[in-house]
């Protein structure tokens, strides 16, 4: 009775209620039209972590996650040809024109020096190309393929390959200035195509280029967003007969979709187009909730033959289910808001917002745009009715619910169950594959990163930094031990591929200084002959020049392991090594703290860790304010575990699904994860609410259930289906990740409708639970009879 | 009471649904035991001594010591209880056996290298070099013109610096000469031995010890670089190129090796020196370099020398430089070794046929006097 009073009162004051739409929408459009497409690696990641926090305190030093690698190998031969050489010359001086580039971390072969000893006790510190000229003559190429072979591990292995047809140019960007598009464009203009001919391949990598291909391929998303709408747009005409039915739910994603922009932009956020198929999820859910009304609508009006009546019925009969539906989902996803990354965070707010804003959308506006539209032609409405859709819900519907169907459908679940348990179990952290999983594996970008780790091994930097507490801490020689034994020791881990720390510079520096001889490549064990040896590295160069081994403060060193991949658990597995190697008091030094961890391997096992932390928590939260959620619709502590049941299904499957596709749970999915595993649940809700209405009604609860299954749920596995068929678009995405996550979303609201169209009512059947008993007497109680004029009978 | 029943069993499917999710999801990440390779990349080999065709010691940095008894397939590693770095191992007999190394260390064996004694070498400095005629007599060199002697296995040392006493007005200019480094020892016999090491130096003895005598001077007269503006005519001899090994196959002959990629030879024991010529290939005529002249590009240093069988001769050095002696006395570039292209710290045959190669993450053998070698994968 009271949302009954509710709509007549939005009928009434319409005028004011669309004057405060129209201008909050205008106010959002306003914003929504600045809408810019933002990605930011940094908010990714759990801020608060102390991996993380070592990251920022030393990445201007020390394993920065935005680095850039360009590798030019010969197609014949090797480096040393005057031609070459000068390739690499140029593209080094190019690469530090590139925008936002770190000044002074561009490294390669051309800027490599060594130490020459002559004889007489002569020892020069040479450059390997003396003032960057570029040697002509046989003599001095050989003499510079001599010295480059002469610095394996600092030059050779490093900045050339082993095999001498390859060399590297590596440049950090500073995270103040780092504009994807314009480092990408600028890498690709200045420093790659003039050097690209028949004689080289070019291959370039690293954290910038990856999301410079990202922004490369956004502007697919135009036609996938088209050619969507338009699939849309026909299975909504081809379900009701009727333009109006195609109108109504394009009007609430479109107004939804103006709201969640705004909101975005308001707050100053951007749009990650990463995560651009959360913006569809939304929609398609404020579809999903118009259609169900629209149907409704017609229902009531076939029922009533009379507009105004047929509005006010629908609403008020819809009204607690669709509230209750967005609800759930608006508050599943603000429990986000509890994990500590700024993307998540900012993802919680304003994806709830956007959700929220369904209600005006949908509900709020709803009785105004049909009291405007034509009401619908009988014959319209008698098609949809006696359509192949609901004939075949109908001859699926009626043997499912006997007692053979029922026990065929406990079976199938726990099939199901079983099924899901087993693929879950394949359900990984982190990235699941050597490749990046946000593009295709034979995307340009992971064919570049293949070249590269096929000629030098291993880029991916896990940086332990050891923090000197003291000034003498920098001459304990024990501190160079315990550096180069974690090195041995990680190397012999599968994942690494190589390490590196000032303890190697420290050795080889003992026999740079002693004319190579290799006995003098052994680490000092005395104060005297560490400080020697540190003076002999660091005496002549700018503090600068040797930040990336020492800080210029002198206050901190560090130990890169470079993994083959970002596999999560060959990136857990570092973690842990790393862990229980200094967790080990014989590995103790006085004064010094070695803390983990920098580099794009430690930010990625910190939000892997809070990943894993947060996970479960996150989970049953969002179960539990489902529940909550439940408990008050329908005032019952069982109502709430019948209907979680097909939505924990719908997520075992979904977490099945990933397991079975090698889809791992990171950074970047988890969003998509997160915000998802509420929805759903207003299918349930729907169907349950008109099962109740039906007992109402003076149906059994056989019949009413299989009523709800042919009204309601018809809707249900329309917008389910609609939606299934339009994410297929995502899969012509050159973004794998869009493409993944849409068809993902797609199993996982395929999943929901069959949990909710098949468990679900099985179960109330079975099981005849209480409070839908309860929640019929209230029913009964608040009927208007007025609004029953013809019976239910006419629909089944 | 049934309807009661029917929640249970619901609630019990929620949760055992529940509790599959979460032990599917929440893995330890498994910690299998890491793979221990006697022989990574990033190992640094020093010097290997074989003691029959198949059966030889390796001994390198972080205290590794390996034996292997089957020619290089398997390689066990012995605990000698140390982290030093090891930088040279003689067997002297099929028992007993010495070691030496970084920070003064010397080791015995008694009982064919299983068992590891450390000896009080009375010094901190580093020894990189050794030569036992016999199980008690022997020779160690290091640094600061250190040599160490023993007569009695190790049980007590005669320590002495072996350098060059200058006048008491040259002393402030001849500090950069002192205590040269000395790398490498060869002693045939109880008597007769050569030590050689930093700038040129080449020292010999004929009574044991007791007495030496310095060789390099004929070398001197070979060597063409002028003298630069910093340079002071009365220590021209001591711009000789540095000397990392020598040996010895017999009284007359010997050679050794050192920076610039120099090979000096004798024929009379030592009385006279000469700067031996390379060759690009063998059977290729001799380069004609002119001792000292500057070389573009610079020729790589070399580490260590053994001449064997007799008439052979093989050097290595950096980059993976290695060296056979011609008929015709120059050093050839050997191309039966595989390209490795880094340092190759030493060289030994233990018969005309057996032979290995030991440097940076590297151990190689040839059991056919070095027209083949195998990488040993340890």
């Amino acid at each position: 009775m009271t949302w009954y009073r509710f709509g007549e009162w939005i009928l009434r004051w319409r005028f004011i209620v669309l004057a405060v739409v129209g201008v909050l929408t205008a106010f959002f459009g306003y914003f929504a039209a600045q809408t810019q497409l933002v990605t930011s690696f940094g908010e990714l990641l759990p801020q608060n972590h102390p991996f993380i926090k070592v990251a920022h305190k030393y990445d201007q030093y020390f394993g920065s996650v935005n680095n850039v690698t360009i590798m030019i190998e010969v197609k014949e031969g090797t480096i040393y040809t005057p031609a070459i050489i000068g390739k690499i010359v140029q593209m080094t001086r190019d690469m530090d024109l590139v925008y936002g580039i770190q000044h002074g971390s561009v490294r390669s072969v051309a800027t490599s020096s060594y130490f020459r000893p002559l004889a007489g006790g002569v020892i020069l510190n040479t450059p390997v190309l003396p003032n960057g000229d570029i040697p002509k003559t046989a003599g001095e190429l050989e003499e510079l393929e001599s010295n480059v072979h002469k610095n394996p591990g600092v030059i050779f292995g490093r900045f050339v390959s082993l095999d001498d047809k390859a060399a590297v140019i590596e440049g950090s960007f500073l995270e103040t200035r780092l504009d994807y598009t314009r480092i990408f464009d600028e890498i690709r203009r200045i420093v790659v195509e003039p050097e690209r001919d028949a004689s080289v391949h070019i291959y370039y990598g690293g954290q910038p280029i990856l999301y410079g291909w990202v922004y490369h391929y956004t502007p697919e998303f135009l036609w996938i967003f088209v050619a969507t709408v338009l699939a849309v747009w026909m299975l909504l005409y081809l379900y009701f007969s009727d333009w109006r039915g195609a109108l109504r739910p394009t009007i609430s994603g479109v107004i939804c979709a103006i709201w969640g922009l705004g909101f975005i932009r308001l707050l100053g956020f951007g749009l990650d187009p990463l995560v651009l198929v959360i913006p569809f999820l939304i929609t398609a859910r404020a579809v999903s909730h118009s259609v169900q009304m629209h149907d409704r609508y017609y229902e009531e009006f076939y029922r009533l033959r009379d507009k105004e009546r047929a509005i006010l019925s629908s609403f008020s009969e819809l009204f607690v289910p669709s509230l209750s539906g967005i609800l759930a989902d608006a508050f599943g996803v603000l429990i986000i808001l509890l994990v500590p990354v700024l993307f998540l965070q900012r993802l919680a707010i304003t994806a709830s917002f956007w959700i929220a804003a369904i209600i005006v959308s949908e509900l709020i506006l709803n009785p105004i745009v049909y009291y405007y539209l034509d009401p619908p032609r009988i014959d319209v409405i008698e098609r949809r009715e006696h359509g192949w859709f609901k004939r075949l819900l109908q001859s699926i519907a009626k043997p499912m619910l006997e007692r053979s169907g029922r026990i065929a459908t406990f079976a199938a679940t726990i099939v199901v169950i079983a099924l899901c348990a087993f693929f879950w179990t394949g359900l990984k952290v982190g990235d699941p594959s050597s490749e990046s999983p946000i593009l295709w594996p034979n995307s340009p970008y992971n064919r570049s990163m293949a070249a590269i780790q096929s000629e030098f091994g291993a880029i991916e930097q896990f940086v332990v930094v050891a923090e000197l507490g003291r000034r003498d801490s920098l001459n304990d020689p024990k501190l160079y031990h315990v550096m180069d034994e974690y090195e041995r020791y990680m190397e012999r881990d599968p994942a690494v591929g190589r390490t590196f720390s000032v303890a190697d510079l420290l050795s080889n520096g003992g026999s740079a200084l002693r004319e190579f001889q290799p006995k003098w490549n052994v680490l000092p064990t005395t104060t005297r002959g560490t400080g020697q040896l540190l003076g002999g590295l660091l005496a002549g160069a700018s503090p600068l020049s040797t930040a990336y081994i020492i800080t210029p403060r002198r206050d901190a060193t560090q130990m890169t392991v470079y993994s083959k991949d970002r596999e999560g658990e060959n990136v857990q597995r570092i973690v842990l090594r790393t862990q229980r190697f200094f967790d080990d008091p014989r590995h103790h030094v006085p004064g010094v703290t070695f803390s983990l961890a920098a580099g794009i391997i430690g930010e990625l096992a910190a939000a892997n860790q809070e990943i894993i932390d947060n996970d479960l928590l996150l989970n049953v939260l969002a179960f539990a304010t489902i529940y909550i959620i439940i408990l008050i619709t329908y005032r019952s502590f069982m109502a709430g575990l019948y209907l979680l049941f097909p939505l924990a299904l719908a997520n075992a499957a979904i977490n099945a699904f990933m397991g079975a596709h090698n889809i791992g749970i990171n950074i970047n999915t988890l969003p998509v994860v997160t915000v998802g595993v509420g929805f759903g649940i207003d299918y349930s809700i729907y169907i349950v609410s008109r099962i109740i209405e039906g007992l109402a009604l003076g149906g059994d609860l056989k019949g009413s259930t299989y009523t709800a299954l042919i009204t309601s749920g018809k809707a249900v596995a329309f917008t389910a289906l609609t939606l299934v068929a339009s994410v297929l678009f995502w899969y012509w995405s050159s973004i794998r990740f869009d493409a993944e996550m849409g068809l993902l979303l797609a199993v996982w609201m395929f999943v929901s409708m069959l949990g909710a169209m098949t468990i679900l009512p099985v179960l109330i059947v079975t099981f005849d639970p209480a409070f839908i008993r309860r929640e019929k007497e209230r029913a009964v109680a608040s009927r208007r009879p007025d609004l029953e004029s013809h019976t239910l009978a006419a629909f089944s | 009471m049934e309807r009661n029943l029917h929640a249970y069993s619901l609630i019990k499917t929620l949760f055992i649904l529940i509790a599959l999710a979460t032990a599917a999801c929440h893995r330890e990440v498994a910690l299998p035991p890491l793979p221990l390779s006697n022989i990574t990349l990033t190992d640094k080999f020093f010097d290997v001594w074989p003691t029959s065709p198949t059966r030889a010691f390796v001994v390198g940095d972080r205290g590794k010591v390996l034996l292997t008894e089957d020619g290089g397939r398997h390689f066990k590693r012995i605990d000698i209880g140390t982290q030093l770095g090891v930088f040279a191992i003689q067997m002297a007999d099929d028992q007993n056996g010495y070691l030496c190394g970084q920070d003064g260390l010397v080791m015995r064996t008694r009982d064919g290298g299983k068992s590891w004694e450390r000896l009080n070498s009375r010094t901190n400095l580093f020894i990189f070099g050794l030569s036992f005629p016999d199980a008690l007599h022997g020779f160690f060199v290091g640094d600061r013109a250190l040599v160490l002697s023993t007569t009695n296995g190790g049980e007590s040392f005669t320590k002495r610096q072996l350098q060059r006493l200058f006048p008491q007005e040259l002393s402030d200019y001849a500090l950069p000469y002192e205590e040269p480094v000395l790398y490498s020892a060869s002693f045939l016999d109880v008597d007769h031995g050569w030590v050689v090491g930093e700038l040129g130096r080449i020292w010999a003895t004929e009574n044991g010890g007791k007495s030496w005598q310095e060789q390099q001077q004929p070398l001197v007269a070979q060597w063409k670089r002028p003298l630069g503006p910093g340079d002071d005519a009365r220590f021209a001899d001591f711009i000789l190129p540095t000397l990392f090994s020598v040996s010895f196959r017999d009284q007359k002959h010997g050679a050794a090796c050192g920076l610039e990629g120099w090979v000096v030879q004798t024929d009379d024991g030592g009385k006279t020196w000469q700067f031996a010529h390379q060759s690009d290939k063998p059977g290729a005529a001799p380069d004609t370099l002119v001792p000292g002249a500057a070389q573009i590009p610079a020729r790589d240093p070399l580490f260590s020398i053994d001449l064997f069988a007799g008439d052979q001769g093989i050097t290595t050095g950096l980059t993976g430089t290695v060296l056979r002696l011609q008929p015709n006395g120059a050093w050839a570039h050997d191309p039966s070794v595989p390209a490795i292209p880094f340092p190759l710290s030493q060289v030994r045959f233990f018969d005309a046929q057996h032979g290995w190669i030991v440097g940076y993450g590297t151990i190689l053998y040839t059991e056919d006097g070095g027209k083949t070698w195998r990488q040993c994968q340890g």
